[in-house]
């Protein structure tokens, strides 16, 4: 009560008020003498991208079963914490900080980079306390860089069909300073299978039915499954993330020791759990806009490029034995290449004339290819038997009594090859117009992964071919109908060229929804008909000149639907094929033929002929013309068609 | 079940047909002491397969630490890392010291603490004799070899086994 404005009116009792209050409440504007965290700033901590990071929730929510399985495992400490960082906050805190000071290091030891975290941000104390489990794991790795690991695409097992990735840890002193990364520290997340047959392996690690680890290893140990064992080529990219970043990474591996992940062959697999890994050092690692949706290692190494410039550095090329043979191979003249073949067969020895007679540096290169030759075939997959191992026995004393050291250029350089990071976009879009018996259409086109024959091959697997969710949907403005052409699920085919003395079985698998032009029901002309199909078979490759690919294919081919008469029909058939692409893929040929037979309610032939021209505009646009002619059921279609495609 | 359903069934039985899952046994194993030229059947396997399904961090631990099998020989003085490096990678030592060079024996020489890798190679392939007597050679044998041969060369007098 009283008048207003009478305080005003007593500026000097205002300032004395002001005083008072001052003195009473000592100002905590100073934060760093006394940080307490407030409310808001608690909460505002649990949306920070580096503790989402931390929760494994920065890149996308974790599924159902993934939060089970994180829950109990004890990687989320509240009962919401999957969904809940702030929560998730307040639990880790509270378990840190609790009254059982024995309890409370153990979460601070278990959980590392969340202490680091929290005590960064005044929410514990700074002291975490002896961890000597933790302590002993981070010593013996010690201070380290980081390098992302990429053993290229293994077409024997499906699950490797895109490659792997896998991330190494160099300590940086392991030989004096120098590189030694044999010895590096290699992590990676897998998924075991256990007994399941084939089949359900498949169909389990697509739907997210296996639970997977992840694991350390020495890469040395690596290198013998990855590149010994199935003879694949691996990269190597230094990742530029500085000591600390390395330390933070590791501490949150640290975390990740009991933690079981769904495995999701497409989406959540090894290279995708790895950028959560990566994530919690360097936040705001994404996907090229979330398309494609999955996530290939190759899409990995490009979200991780794509957050700086030399993120990634130039990768260092670690050719696979049968790579290194064949270019070893490849330079010997005829005569010392079937005195090799004579060694390694044990039809010769090693002190035969016509090997000893040859200058020093030959002979040791002709002992040494018999070696490595005999070693390929023998020990590196089976347990050779005692007559191999003696062989390989003398060949090696033989070459070590030359006393010369082995020539620098043993090792396998890149050469033209281009690493996988050079390749294509995995991802496409495309829009076509064209002609089919004599009707105009548009089509639209849109294929997750990964890499047709047509495309500009460098980066990918010689003669591989993968198409997954391959769908196609084609509007014919005549008629104004829209129709699905194509929905194939899956497509991959294996066609390494041979390259004596490797002879590769290259083969092809393919299911789904194809379209054909048969005969309607008053045989007044022909209508597009939906096909079930599908074709797979066996067949070799030759690739006589550079960039020059040629195949053979004797396959089997299964259709069904609606529109043939009696419903299906099956058949074999052969198919043969040549594509020829330009120096740095400008430009590819690509032509095909089929000739076989379909059985069904009546027998017929099945003729196909193809061509196809890509050229490339930019580095994510393309320009494809093309044209085929089909006769199968006793009748025959054309189609000529023309294209854009754009790469993600 | 219409010939549409067994078309697809049988499609998609063949489609999954050229599987072959690297399947590894948990055995971690105390077989160091590894022979040379095994092959992926033997011991070898299981000794990448315990690194295979590594499941817990510990091995890393256990490699570095103590291996704790009973030592097979009591002149080996090497760190376990060694010889897990040496007993894993024994035919690609085999193969370097016959060469007299390459990246196996610079890890070993890195592992030993030894600088000059040139020298390192040399020696390997001058004492192949030595080192590999027979085609059965088993990695601690060699270490114990390396030991030996190493003391009497004055180049590596600073090597630690």
């Amino acid at each position: 009560m009283g008048r207003p404005g009478a305080v005003m009116r007593r500026p000097f009792c205002a300032a004395l008020l002001l005083a008072l209050a001052c003195l009473l409440f000592p100002a905590s504007a100073d934060a760093s003498a006394d940080p307490a965290p407030t409310p808001e700033s608690v909460g505002a901590l649990a949306r920070d991208p580096h503790w989402l990071a931390l929760l494994h929730q920065a890149r996308h929510r974790p599924s159902r079963a993934a939060r089970r399985s994180l829950t109990e495992r004890g990687f989320y400490l509240h009962p919401e914490g999957a969904t809940d960082p702030a929560r998730e906050l307040a639990a880790t805190r509270a378990a840190m900080t609790e009254a059982d000071p024995e309890r409370a290091r153990a979460t601070r030891c278990r959980l590392p980079a969340r202490h680091a975290f929290l005590a960064t941000h005044g929410l514990v104390p700074a002291e975490r306390g002896a961890c000597p489990e933790f302590e002993k794991w981070r010593a013996a790795i010690g201070d380290a860089r980081a390098t992302m690991v990429f053993p290229e695409a293994f077409l024997g097992n499906p699950s490797s069909m895109f490659g792997h990735t896998l991330l190494r840890f160099d300590p940086v002193d392991a030989a004096g300073g120098r590189d030694a990364p044999l010895l590096g520290w290699t992590l990676d997340y897998t998924a075991d299978p256990g007994d399941d047959p084939g089949p359900l392996y498949l169909v389990r690690g697509l739907v997210g039915g296996y639970l997977g680890r992840f694991g350390i290893a020495p890469y040395y140990v690596k290198t013998r499954i990855y590149s010994d064992w199935q003879d694949r080529d691996i990269w190597e990219y230094p990742l530029a993330l500085s000591r600390e970043e390395v330390d933070q990474v590791l501490l949150h591996v640290w975390e990740l020791e009991r933690v079981a992940l769904p495995y999701v062959f497409f989406t959540r697999n090894c290279s995708d759990y790895l950028l959560d890994v990566l994530e919690t050092a360097w936040q705001g690692l994404d996907r090229a806009g979330g398309f494609p949706p999955a996530v290939t290692p190759i899409d990995t190494l490009r979200a991780i490029e794509a957050r700086a410039p030399g993120s990634v550095g130039a990768p260092r090329f670690r050719a696979s034995p049968a790579t290194k043979l064949q270019a070893a191979l490849a330079r010997l003249e005829p005569e010392e290449g079937e005195l090799v073949e004579a060694l390694a067969a044990g039809a010769i020895p090693p002190d035969d004339p016509r090997v000893v007679e040859k200058p020093d540096d030959l002979e040791g290169r002709i002992l040494t290819l018999a070696y490595d030759l005999t070693y390929h075939r023998t020990t590196a997959r089976n347990e050779p038997s005692t007559a191999e191992k003696e062989r390989l026995s003398s060949l090696l004393r033989a070459r070590s009594r030359l006393g010369i050291a082995a020539e620098e250029a043993a090792t396998v350089e890149a050469g033209e090859r281009v690493d996988p990071l050079g390749g294509h976009g995995t991802a496409r879009v495309e829009v076509a117009g064209g002609v089919d018996e004599g009707e105009a259409f548009v089509e639209w086109r849109i294929q997750p992964s990964f890499h047709e024959a047509i495309d500009a091959p460098d980066g990918f697997a010689e003669g591989g071919e993968i198409r997954f969710l391959d769908t196609r949907l084609r509007y014919y403005p005549e008629h104004g109908r829209v129709r699905l052409q194509e929905f194939t699920v899956l497509d991959v085919s294996t066609a390494s060229p041979w390259r004596p003395p490797f002879r590769p079985l290259a083969w092809h698998t393919g299911i789904g929804l194809q379209t054909r032009r048969l005969s309607d029901d008053d045989g007044s002309g022909l209508e597009p008909e939906s096909l079930f199909r599908f074709q797979g078979g066996i067949g070799a490759a030759a690739a006589p000149v550079r960039r020059l690919h040629l195949y053979a294919f004797g396959e089997v081919v299964v259709e069904a639907g609606r529109g043939l008469e009696g419903d299906a029909a099956a058949g074999p058939l052969a198919r043969v094929g040549a594509s020829w692409s330009s120096k740095g893929g400008a430009t590819t040929l690509r032509a095909e033929a089929i000739a076989g037979g379909l059985f069904g309610a009546d027998a017929s032939e099945w003729l196909r002929i193809e061509i196809e021209q890509r050229v490339t505009l930019t580095e994510k646009w393309s320009f494809t013309v093309g044209g085929h002619f089909d006769r199968a059921y006793g009748v025959g279609a054309y189609e000529g068609r023309a294209s854009f495609i754009r790469y993600f | 079940m219409t010939k549409f359903t067994k078309a697809i069934l049988l499609a998609a039985a063949l489609i999954f047909a050229p599987l072959s899952a690297a399947q590894a046994d948990n055995d971690i194993g105390c077989g160091v002491g590894t022979e040379v030229f095994k092959g992926q059947a033997g011991p070898v396997q299981k000794i990448l397969a315990s690194w295979t399904n590594a499941i817990t961090f510990q091995s890393v631990s256990i490699t570095l630490g103590v291996l704790n099998c009973g030592s097979l020989n009591d002149t080996i003085t090497a760190s376990a890392q060694t010889r897990h490096f040496a007993a894993a990678n024994i035919d690609a030592l085999a193969r370097d010291a016959a060469m007299g060079r390459g990246e196996s024996l610079d890890t070993l020489a890195a592992l030993l603490e030894i600088d000059d890798t040139d020298a390192f190679g040399q020696f390997a392939q001058t004492n192949y004799d030595a080192l590999f007597p027979t085609a059965s050679v088993t990695s601690d044998e060699l270490l114990v070899s390396l030991d030996r041969l190493i003391a009497t060369d004055e180049r590596f007098a600073s090597a630690q086994l």
